[in-house]
């Protein structure tokens, strides 16, 4: 039997730090 | 869960696809739900969506490669993430098919037409920034004092005033910082918008952009890549701000050079900071993607529970024999960087921050007991209060997050932690 893999792509929040 | 006979009827919700190497990614655009199947699975769903019965399109699929799929467990997986229904259960509604809820504290920034974002992330655009970049380091070749140390923030007068101001400047730098990634997201059509969060306990302004995962790799590293560029033009900009005033171009006041001083430097420990790849960060995602990676985080977080699991003997290990061997290998890479980045960020929590912001309590209570304190001055007022919103609601949003991510965990049934089996 082939298995067919199914995968979850992660969420994308490019992000930045408010505040050093 | 009932498994699909030979004569079921699957129902397969609308999905957008995209190509990526032998694998394709498919999308439910209303839900934000995005998967990569096998590029034959792809012949399955068709086949489906068109009327067939399960047998028929597992024959055919028999038919073209030449070996039997396991049908029925690719039909439940995809159930499980709301892409399939068997049709008796869509006339009762269907399971977990419900539109993304929009997160709350979000903005759109709507009046940004995908159209005006196409003229604006464009390469003129680019080349401007890129040239500014060159310039500006040119300048400080040759008058080092352009770029200032840390020491630059100790300003030595009006020191509660410019440091209002440069917060609420670099805020408004974190926001065109966003902006950047917004607009060059939607200049490919992918739905945007700008929200805030937390990174561990840094808080953070975020841009979600996940259907990005629909456009070719190209793009993705472009929406990526804007961040990081607008704020490197952000520091040459006021590095050539700052040359300008000690040429004498132009009249430059004091206290304004010391603001356009101590941004060139906080926006410099931001680009830093993108750095730090143990979190998903701009450079992070460049990583990920030049791995391609699927849920390089995840993957690597299961990876180190199912290793803690083996070392204690006990516990769940998660299977993880459906990651290629190529991004195994780079989950396990990857795995140090999380370990090393992440108890540096913890140690200097703990060595660091925890310890200023208790004595900074303890003067506090000395102040309000009436015992000689720092707290008369509206320069400790300042510190004490940026410390507290900026690191104590990082640290409180991080732990929200902590308590969420365990109880998601203990109720999911969601891909990762689909198949726990007993450990060796």
């Amino acid at each position: 039997m082939k298995k067919l893999v199914v995968r979850k792509l992660e969420p994308v929040r490019t992000s930045s730090a408010a505040e050093c | 869960m009932v498994g699909y006979g030979p004569d079921a009827l699957v129902a397969v919700r609308p999905f957008a696809q995209q190509r990526e190497g032998d694998s394709v990614t498919i999308g439910d655009l209303e839900r934000q739900v995005f998967l990569s199947i096998p590029a034959e699975g792809l012949d399955i769903l068709d086949s489906l969506s068109t009327g067939n019965t399960v047998g028929e399109a597992a024959r055919r699929y028999e038919q073209k490669y030449g070996e039997t799929p396991d049908i029925d467990d690719f039909l439940q997986v995809l159930a499980a993430e709301g892409f399939v229904a068997s049709h008796v259960a869509t006339s009762n509604g269907g399971r977990d098919t419900k539109p993304a809820p929009a997160p709350r504290w979000t903005w759109t920034a709507s009046w940004i037409t995908p159209a005006i974002a196409r003229r604006v992330s464009s390469w003129p655009v680019a080349v401007i920034c890129v040239a500014a970049v060159v310039f500006s380091v040119y300048l400080v070749a040759n008058d080092p004092p352009l770029f200032k140390d840390a020491s630059i923030l100790l300003f030595p007068e009006h020191f509660a005033a410019l440091t209002w101001a440069t917060v609420a400047l670099s805020l408004i730098g974190v926001l065109i910082h966003e902006l950047g990634h917004l607009v060059t997201a939607r200049a490919t059509g992918v739905p945007t918008r700008i929200g805030f969060g937390n990174r561990l306990y840094y808080i953070v302004a975020e841009t979600h952009m996940t259907e990005i995962w629909l456009r070719p790799k190209r793009e993705r590293y472009r929406a990526f890549l804007a961040g990081p560029l607008i704020d490197l033009t952000t520091i040459s900009s006021l590095i050539i701000f700052r040359s300008a005033g000690r040429q004498g171009w132009i009249e430059v006041p004091w206290a304004v050079d010391q603001l356009a001083a101590a941004l060139v430097f906080v926006t410099t420990i931001r680009f830093v900071w993108q750095t730090f790849l143990f979190v998903r960060t701009d450079f992070y995602y460049v990583i990920a993607t030049m791995f391609n990676c699927k849920n390089l985080m995840a993957d690597t977080e299961v990876f180190l529970r199912n290793m803690f699991a083996r070392l204690r003997r006990s516990g769940n290990v998660v299977d993880q024999s459906g990651i290629p061997p190529k991004e195994m290998r780079t989950v396990r890479s990857y795995a140090l960087v999380w370990l090393v980045g992440r108890a540096i960020a913890i140690g200097v929590l703990l060595i660091v921050i925890f310890p200023l912001l208790f004595g900074y309590i303890t003067e506090g209570v000395r102040y309000l007991t009436g015992q000689p304190s720092l707290f008369g001055t509206i320069d400790f007022l300042t510190i004490v209060a940026l410390s507290f919103i900026f690191q104590g609601g990082g640290v409180l949003l991080w732990m929200r997050s902590i308590y969420r991510g365990r109880k998601d965990r203990q109720r999911s049934g969601s891909i990762p932690q689909r198949e726990p089996v007993s450990a060796p």
